[in-house]
C-alpha cells in the first residue's frame, strides 16, 4: 500500500471521476470530499472536528479510516454518510453534493445508498433478527421479507432469523447488523469501529463479510483502530486532531 | 449517481438470491412495518405501557358512563311516555278484561317471602284466568329478566301481571310497580296495542290474613279494596305519604305526588291507569267516586289540558282537582339538575381529557428519551423527521386505542348493568341511565381518545424528530 499525499484541491471533476494523486488511471470515486470543515459550538468555544479535509475514496474499495479519538473519523463518517452537512467545502457521494441536500433529502440520500452499521450493533431488542433486518423498510408498503432472508443466509443467520438480539452472539449480532444494513441494497456501506467489541476471531470473520461487500461493487468504509482492518483496506485515512494528514492506498 | 446505480446493478442477485426462493418465515405473526415496530415497543416496558392502557381504560370508562347517564335526562323513555297521553282513553276496563281474556297472565311471587302455598296460589290464579297454559308464566318476582321476557314474547292484546310486590313490604309504593310494570306491558305489547295493568290488590291491606293470596284475587275490580278514603280528605289534601308517593287512603284512586320531576312520566302512566279504572270502581260501599283531587308533578304539561283528558277518559267522575306538587315549576327543577350533571360532565371530560393527555404524553415522551439511541439508529437508516413523527403518533394512538377498547367496554357495562339496576329499582333509574351507550357518546369518546394521543404525542413527536442522528448516536 502507498502512502501519498493528500490533494489541497481535491481530485478534479466535479461528479467525482478522475485519477488518483499518482497518476493512474482510476475508476469513478464513490465519495469525494473537498475541503470540508466542520465546527460544532460547545458552549462559548468553537470546535473544529474536521479542517479542511479533502480526499478520494474509489468505488468498490473498502477504506479503513484511522486516528486517535477524538480526531474527526466518526465526524467524517456521518458527513460521507449524509448524516450531517460540512460547515464549509463540499461532499459528494456516487457524485451527489451532500452537502445541498435538505434533511428530508438527507434521509433518503442513506435510506436509499447508505448502510451503517455500528460498534454496539444498534439492534432493536424488542424484534427478532428478520424484523431487524427489515427495520430499515419500517413504511416500505410490502416489506421486502425474501431478500432479508436471503441476506440472513449470506451473513449465516438464516437459521436464527427468529431468535432475539439477546440470544445472539457479539459476532451474530454484528452479521446480524451488517445484514440490516444490506436491506435497502445501498451502494455505500459505512462501518464504526465494527469490530471494535469483538474479539479477534469474530471480529476477522466480519471483516470478512465487510471485505466481501466490495466484490459486489459496494464501497465500504471503516473507522477502526484495528491494524488489521488498515492492512486489509484498499484506502486509509488518517486523521489528527480533524486534519487528514494521509490518505493511502 | 451513475455509480450508485451501477453498482446495485452489479449487485444484483448476489444478495442470496437463491436462498430467497427457498422457503423461509410467513409474515404472519412477524411484527413487520411500523405497526409491528410499535407492537413490539408495548412489549419493552409492558408495566408502563399496560399502566398507561390502564388509565386511559379508566378514563374512556368514566366518560361513557358520566356521559351515558347524563343522556339518561332526555331519555326517549320520557317523550315517549308523555306523548303517548292520548292513549288513555282506549284502555279496556278492567272488567271486561277477563271476559274478553285476550289477555295473558304473568304471575309474580317473592320466593323469599312468600312461602310456597302463596307460589301454588299465583300458579293456580293464573291457570282459572288464562285462556290456555301458555299464556301463563308464573316467576320468582325477583327474576325480572325471565318475567320481562315472558312479557316481550306474548302474543297478547293485554297482559295482567298478577300478585304481590311483597318484598317492598306492605307500605310498598305500588306506583312503582305499577309505572314500570305498565311501561314494560306497554313496550311489550308495542304500538297500538291496549296497555293494560291490573296490580297492586290489597292482599296486604289489613284484611290480608283473613284474605289469603288467591281469594282475593279474582279480578275483579271491587277486589281492589285498599282504597277508600272519603273525598273530602283529598280536597283538604289529607292522606298518607309513602315515600315519593301519596296513597290516598279511602278512595279507589292512587295518584302520584311526587315532587320528583323524572317521575312525571310515571305519574302519567299511574293516571292513565287511574283514569280508566276510576269509571268502572266503586268504593266498597257502592258509592261511587265524584271528586279526585290529584296532585301530580307534571313537569312542562299542561296541567288543564290534563285535566281535560281525565275528565274525558272517566267521565263518571265530575270533578278532577289537579295540582301540581310544588309552587316551583318542575321542569326548572328537571333543568337545574340536568345543567348541574352537564356541567359535572363538562368538567369530567376536561379532567379526563387532561389526564389522558398527560399520562400519554408522560408514557410517549419516557419511551422516547429511552430509546434517544435507537432513534438516532431509525433516522441514520433513512427515515425521515416525518416518519419518526409518524411513528411517535402512531405510538400514541396505539396506547389510546387500546386504552379506549378496554374502556368503552368497560363502561358500556357498568352502563347497561348500572341501567338494568336502577330499572328493576326504581324508575328513576330510567331517567338517570338510558340502559345503552348512545351513539354519540362511542363518537365522543372515540375522538377524545384521538385529541387526547394527537395532543399527548406532539411534544414527544417533536422532540424526536428534532434528535440530530449523528449527535443521538454518540451521545450518552
Amino acid at each position: 500500500m502507498s502512502e501519498r499525499a493528500v490533494r489541497g484541491g481535491g481530485d478534479g471533476g466535479e461528479d467525482g471521476a478522475g485519477a488518483h494523486g499518482d497518476g493512474r488511471p482510476t475508476a469513478e470515486n464513490a465519495i469525494v470530499l473537498k475541503q470540508v470543515t466542520k465546527t460544532y459550538r460547545s458552549g462559548e468555544r468553537e470546535v473544529h472536528a474536521l479542517r479542511n479535509v479533502s480526499l478520494t475514496v474509489p468505488e468498490a474499495a473498502l477504506a479503513a479510516v484511522q486516528g486517535p479519538s477524538g480526531s474527526g473519523k466518526t465526524t467524517l463518517l456521518n458527513l460521507i454518510g449524509a448524516m450531517d452537512t460540512p460547515t464549509e467545502g463540499k461532499v459528494r457521494v456516487g457524485g451527489r453534493d451532500l452537502s445541498a441536500l435538505d434533511d428530508d433529502a438527507l434521509s433518503e440520500f442513506r435510506r436509499r445508498n447508505v448502510g451503517f452499521v455500528f460498534q454496539f450493533f444498534n439492534l432493536v431488542p424488542v424484534l427478532n433478527a428478520v424484523e431487524n433486518v427489515l427495520l430499515p423498510t419500517m413504511f416500505a408498503p410490502d416489506p421486502p421479507l425474501e431478500r432479508a432472508m436471503g441476506l440472513l443466509e449470506r451473513v449465516g443467520l438464516r437459521d436464527m432469523w427468529d431468535r432475539m438480539p439477546a440470544r445472539l452472539s457479539g459476532g451474530e449480532r454484528q452479521r446480524l447488523a451488517v445484514a440490516r444494513a444490506l436491506i435497502n441494497d445501498p451502494a455505500l456501506v459505512l462501518a464504526d469501529e465494527p469490530t471494535g467489541n469483538l474479539d479477534h476471531e469474530t471480529g476477522a470473520s466480519v471483516l470478512d463479510l465487510l471485505e466481501g461487500l466490495t466484490r459486489d461493487g459496494r464501497t465500504v468504509v471503516v473507522v477502526t483502530h484495528d491494524p488489521e482492518v488498515a492492512k486489509r483496506a484498499g484506502t486509509v485515512l488518517r486523521l489528527r486532531d480533524g486534519v487528514l494528514v494521509g490518505q493511502g492506498q | 449517481m451513475c455509480w450508485l446505480a451501477r453498482a446495485s446493478r452489479a449487485r444484483q442477485g448476489r444478495d442470496g438470491g437463491e436462498a430467497a426462493a427457498r422457503a423461509g418465515p410467513g409474515r404472519e405473526g412477524l411484527r413487520l412495518g411500523a405497526y409491528g415496530y410499535i407492537l413490539a415497543q408495548a412489549r419493552r416496558n409492558p408495566v408502563r405501557t399496560g399502566a398507561t392502557i390502564v388509565a386511559v381504560a379508566i378514563a374512556v370508562a368514566f366518560l361513557v358512563i358520566v356521559a351515558s347517564l347524563s343522556v339518561g335526562l332526555r331519555d326517549p323513555a320520557r317523550p315517549v311516555v308523555l306523548g303517548a297521553r292520548g292513549e288513555v282513553t282506549p284502555v279496556l276496563p278492567i272488567a271486561d278484561f277477563a271476559v274478553a281474556g285476550e289477555g295473558a297472565y304473568v304471575g309474580l311471587f317473592a320466593p323469599r317471602l312468600l312461602d310456597p302455598a302463596e307460589v301454588s296460589a299465583v300458579r293456580r290464579i293464573a291457570q282459572e284466568s288464562a285462556a290456555s297454559a301458555e299464556d301463563i308464566g308464573v316467576f320468582p318476582y325477583t327474576e325480572r329478566l325471565l318475567w320481562r321476557r315472558q312479557l316481550e314474547g306474548l302474543d297478547a292484546q293485554a297482559v295482567r301481571l298478577i300478585g304481590v310486590e311483597p318484598t317492598l313490604g306492605i307500605d310498598a309504593p305500588y306506583t312503582t310497580y305499577h309505572s314500570y310494570s305498565t311501561l314494560a306491558t306497554g313496550r311489550a305489547l308495542g304500538a297500538g296495542a291496549v296497555p293494560e295493568l291490573v296490580l297492586g290488590y290489597a292482599l296486604w291491606e289489613g284484611a290480608y290474613a283473613s284474605a289469603p293470596l288467591g281469594s282475593e284475587l279474582t279480578l275483579a275490580p271491587r277486589n281492589t279494596t285498599w282504597l277508600t278514603a272519603p273525598v273530602g280528605e283529598l280536597r283538604s289534601g289529607g292522606g298518607v305519604t309513602y315515600g315519593r308517593m301519596w296513597r290516598l287512603p279511602g278512595l279507589e284512586l292512587v295518584g302520584v305526588l311526587d315532587r320528583d320531576p323524572s317521575t312525571d312520566w310515571c305519574a302519567f302512566v299511574t293516571l292513565g291507569h287511574l283514569a280508566n279504572a276510576t269509571g268502572a270502581l266503586a268504593t266498597p260501599d257502592g258509592a261511587r267516586c265524584e271528586a279526585v283531587s290529584v296532585a301530580v308533578s307534571t313537569g312542562d304539561l299542561d296541567i288543564e289540558a290534563l285535566a281535560t283528558d281525565l275528565a274525558a277518559a272517566s267521565p263518571r267522575i265530575t270533578s278532577w282537582y289537579v295540582t301540581t306538587a310544588d309552587d316551583r315549576s318542575l321542569s326548572d327543577v328537571a333543568e337545574g339538575l340536568r345543567a348541574a350533571i352537564y356541567g359535572w360532565l363538562v368538567v369530567a371530560v376536561g379532567v379526563i381529557l387532561a389526564a389522558m393527555l398527560l399520562g400519554v404524553s408522560n408514557t410517549v415522551l419516557l419511551g422516547v428519551s429511552a430509546r434517544r439511541r435507537e432513534i438516532g439508529t431509525l433516522r441514520a437508516l433513512g427515515l425521515t423527521r416525518g416518519e419518526v413523527v409518524r411513528l411517535v403518533t402512531y405510538e400514541a394512538l396505539f396506547i389510546v386505542m387500546m386504552g379506549w377498547g378496554i374502556g368503552f367496554l368497560s363502561g358500556h357495562i357498568v352502563t347497561s348493568t348500572l341501567s338494568t339496576g336502577t330499572m328493576e329499582m326504581d324508575a328513576v333509574g330510567v331517567w338517570l341511565a338510558p340502559g345503552r351507550t348512545v351513539p354519540w357518546v362511542v363518537g365522543a369518546s372515540i375522538l377524545a381518545a384521538l385529541l387526547a394521543a394527537l395532543a399527548g404525542s406532539a411534544l414527544p413527536a417533536r422532540r424526536a424528530a428534532a434528535l440530530d442522528p449523528a449527535e443521538a448516536l454518540t451521545g450518552p
